[in-house]
């Protein structure tokens, strides 16, 4: 089968900075808790390949070390989102039309109704700025987006008549959703959940923007972001690095979103060809 | 001269050839009727010559409407055409029309798209059209949606769209496919008055030679892409002489060989049930009232009986059915299986005294699992998976003429009538007593039903099962059951023998069934 070439794009640019994430643990070219305030503000050149900032750290190396905290950030809030989500939205369905499902459902509705990134702002304010708090107020907002998408795609399937054989056979909801639904929307699962982790590691970055994210040292694109604002006349290279690493993420994400559907919608698969 | 002369079609799809010399010629005001099955490329000759074929599809020959050639027309001038002088009506009245428009905007869109009228106008016409379909102002005003519609009144909608230009030609695909028996009479009833009042040409595509039969004046037999034989109605059917045209009339009015041994011990016993559906709310705070979908009905299955039940779509079969299979609760009565009570909460064992079958070859397996498994499923109901498993499962595919060696395989990789015999394989494997089959052959083309039904008999000879065959298919319920039951909104209308009640229908509503089933000629010849 030929792979989709937003999907290779999309993918390889999600691939490096993964990878970048994965080699910071072993090796970056400088240390990003050491300040060395004699070799601040360079421009990119051979050592520092990237410049360096106000307080004389390597660009790259916070770059590197900055896209692990995105990295993680973004797949724990996707894991909440799914984790709790999901089988909130199988349970709903498997309970369709009864009180249950207007419970969860109208829960859902409730949590939607909220600007997410204000309430994120206001539980890392009330609980604290830290990169877990981060991780549960951004995660928080994934729960209804997974619950919805599953609820949605596990009625169609209900519908079918292999559900009504599985009933014949004695099985009940929770088998029925663990056996037959829940292979049959994995594939709407993946493809939501990378377009919620684009939408996680934005998220990260805007609440390390306003200083809620991971603290520091740890560095972040976000803070890195707020950190050049006022250099931005003299050292712009500051402030590009992190908002390109943020770019090329975020459209990688959604590229390989986009190329997962082609592969995995059978639907959209057929009107392709 | 003819209104569309095929010469020469050949058609391939991505290489691969569909439609193989096709030569036909349709005359003004006559219906022309093509029969085939499945793959037969018989609605890909209709494609064709509306200029919608697939992507991929090269075509060859000529198909002249009137001098001008529709396969080398371009596309700009084709949707001059569609709509205007060839309109064409499809399968499935719930998909053919676009759910958020009225039923006039719809019928009056063919006109404006032409540029043949005014939108007032337009709309005053596509009045006159649902007229003319049976379709009457008082009932039937033109901000109707579809939704508010029944299947075979939605199909007239789809009509009076084809016809609101006074096309010379008109095709129908499998226009009453989709519908009940008394609804498609109404329907074929309707186009051929349209044909005969209009003067329009009709090509009637169908995979059912009695409809054929009923109302077409020349016919023509497909398969695999070609014409194997055609000529006026009367003729083939009095002399047929293609051997696979003999076959098809044959599976038509197929009766599989078996023995009646129902022995005097009740298996299912159903008594006064009664199951309820709530209705829309019609005030806020009144208690919404309720539909009667099964009401008070009796009957009592009997061992190693084929019992009929037949009824039009929601007569209250399926709920039924679901309530039989231990599903979904009565509101009162009760339904004993083997002398125990049948409740959503029965026991696993119990349970496993009945299986069934569905409709659809398409929706009823996970497509994710492979055969073995699917096959296997019904073991959840014993206690523990029996450690021969693989043995019986087939053994079981063994029994429904398939290969141990298909348990590997995904459902996709098989064909309609093989996933039915996979279907049957699954519901004999705990070795039930009792299998209800929901409309188990209506969605088979009928060479296939043909040797599903010859299986089923077969099945239920050696193996001593009794069948509960729902069906809305009088002819098929004929073919395999002993005893038979109408159903009608909700009740049992008529009750008997089988032969008895197609040879002496009592109720009104039983004759007006019988009346209705398209019949092959008596005297037609194979």
């Amino acid at each position: 089968m030929r792979l989709p070439r937003t999907l290779i794009l999309g993918g390889g640019l999600f691939a490096v900075f993964l990878a970048a994430a994965l080699v910071s643990f072993l090796w970056t070219p400088f240390d990003v808790e050491i300040l060395n305030i004699p070799s601040k503000l360079q421009k990119p050149n051979a050592v520092f390949w990237l410049g360096s900032d106000h307080l004389g750290r390597d660009i790259l190396s916070m770059l590197m070390v900055g896209a692990r905290t995105s990295i993680a950030v973004a797949i724990v809030a996707v894991g909440i989102g799914i984790g709790l989500g999901l089988p909130l939205g199988l349970w709903a369905a498997a309970n369709h039309g009864s009180w249950l499902d207007e419970v969860i459902m109208r829960g859902n509705d409730l949590v939607f109704a909220f600007p997410s990134l204000v309430i994120a702002i206001l539980i890392t304010a009330v609980f604290g700025p830290s990169a877990l708090n981060a991780i549960i107020a951004i995660g928080i907002f994934n729960i209804p987006v997974f619950a919805r998408i599953s609820r949605g795609a596990a009625l169609s399937i209900w519908t079918l008549d292999y559900i009504l054989a599985a009933r014949v056979a004695g099985k009940n909801a929770v088998r029925i959703s663990v056996e037959h639904i829940l292979p049959n929307i994995a594939n709407l699962l993946i493809v939501q959940g990378t377009i919620q982790f684009s939408l996680g590691i934005l998220a990260e970055a805007a609440l390390s923007y306003v200083g809620l994210g991971a603290q520091p040292p740890t560095p972040s694109w976000g803070r890195m972001l707020a950190d050049s604002q006022t250099m931005i006349s003299f050292a712009p290279h500051l402030a590009l690095f992190p908002g390109l690493a943020i770019v090329f993420t975020v459209l990688g994400l959604n590229l390989m979103g986009d190329g997962l559907r082609d592969i995995l919608d059978p639907k959209i698969r057929r009107s392709r060809r | 001269m003819s209104l569309l002369s095929v010469k020469n079609l050949n058609l391939s799809i991505h290489g691969v050839p569909i439609l193989k010399g096709l030569d036909f010629e349709v005359q003004p005001g006559e219906v022309f009727g093509i029969v085939g099955e499945s793959g037969s490329g018989k609605s890909m000759t209709a494609l064709a010559a509306m200029g919608l074929l697939p992507e991929g599809a090269v075509a060859s020959g000529t198909a002249h409407l009137e001098g001008i050639d529709l396969l080398s027309t371009p596309e700009a001038q084709m949707c001059g055409l569609r709509g205007n002088r060839i309109a064409m009506i499809f399968q499935e009245p719930m998909t053919a029309l676009n759910p958020v428009k009225t039923i006039g905007d719809q019928v009056a869109e063919t006109l404006v798209i032409h540029g043949r009228a005014s939108k007032a106008e337009a709309l005053k016409i596509a009045r006159e059209k649902l007229d003319r379909v049976g379709l009457p102002a008082a009932r039937f005003p033109l901000d109707r949606y579809p939704h508010e519609l029944s299947g075979g009144q939605r199909q007239r909608v789809v009509i009076a769209q084809a016809i609101a230009l006074r096309p010379q030609l008109l095709i129908a695909d499998e226009p009453t496919t989709a519908l009940d028996v008394t609804t498609q009479a109404q329907i074929l009833k309707l186009l051929k008055s349209l044909v005969n009042e209009e003067g329009m040409a009709l090509i009637l595509i169908t995979h059912d030679l009695a409809v054929v039969s009923d109302i077409a004046d020349h016919v023509a037999v497909m398969k695999l892409g070609e014409i194997v034989e055609t000529g006026t109605t009367v003729d083939i059917f009095r002399n047929m002489q293609h051997p696979y045209t003999k076959q098809l009339f044959a599976a038509s009015s197929h009766v599989p060989e078996r023995v009646a041994d129902a022995k005097d011990a009740p298996i299912l016993e159903v008594v006064n049930a009664v199951r309820t559906y709530a209705m829309p709310r019609e005030k806020l705070f009144r208690k919404p009232p309720r539909f009667k979908a099964v009401n008070d009905v009796s009957f009592t299955l009997f061992q190693g009986e084929n019992l009929g039940l037949v009824g039009e779509s929601g007569c209250g079969k399926s709920t039924l059915t679901r309530a039989i299979l231990g599903l979904d609760a009565l509101d009162s009565g009760q339904i004993r299986l083997f002398g125990q009570s049948v409740t959503p909460a029965m026991p696993n064992t119990l349970r496993a005294g009945v299986q069934v079958v569905f409709q659809d070859p398409y929706g009823s397996f996970n497509p994710r699992w492979k055969v073995e498994r699917l096959v296997a499923e019904p073991f959840h109901l014993m206690v523990e998976k029996p450690a021969d498993s693989r043995a019986r499962v087939a053994e079981a595919l063994d029994s429904v003429g398939m290969k141990p060696a298909d348990m590997g395989k995904y459902i996709h990789e098989f064909s309609g009538g093989q996933r039915q015999r996979i279907a049957i394989a699954r519901a004999l494997i705990l070795r039930p007593d009792l299998i209800v089959l929901d409309e188990a052959v209506s969605a088979l083309d009928v060479s296939i039903r043909a040797q599903i039904l010859d299986l089923l008999a077969d099945l239920s000879d050696r193996l001593n099962l009794s069948y509960l065959f729902i069906s809305h298919d009088l002819s098929v319920v004929r073919a395999i059951t002993d005893r038979v039951l109408v159903m009608k909104a909700g009740q049992i209308v008529e009750s008997g023998d089988t032969e008895d009640v197609f040879t002496n229908p009592q109720h009104a509503y039983t004759r007006e069934l019988l009346a209705a089933t398209p019949r092959l000629p008596d005297n037609a010849v194979a």
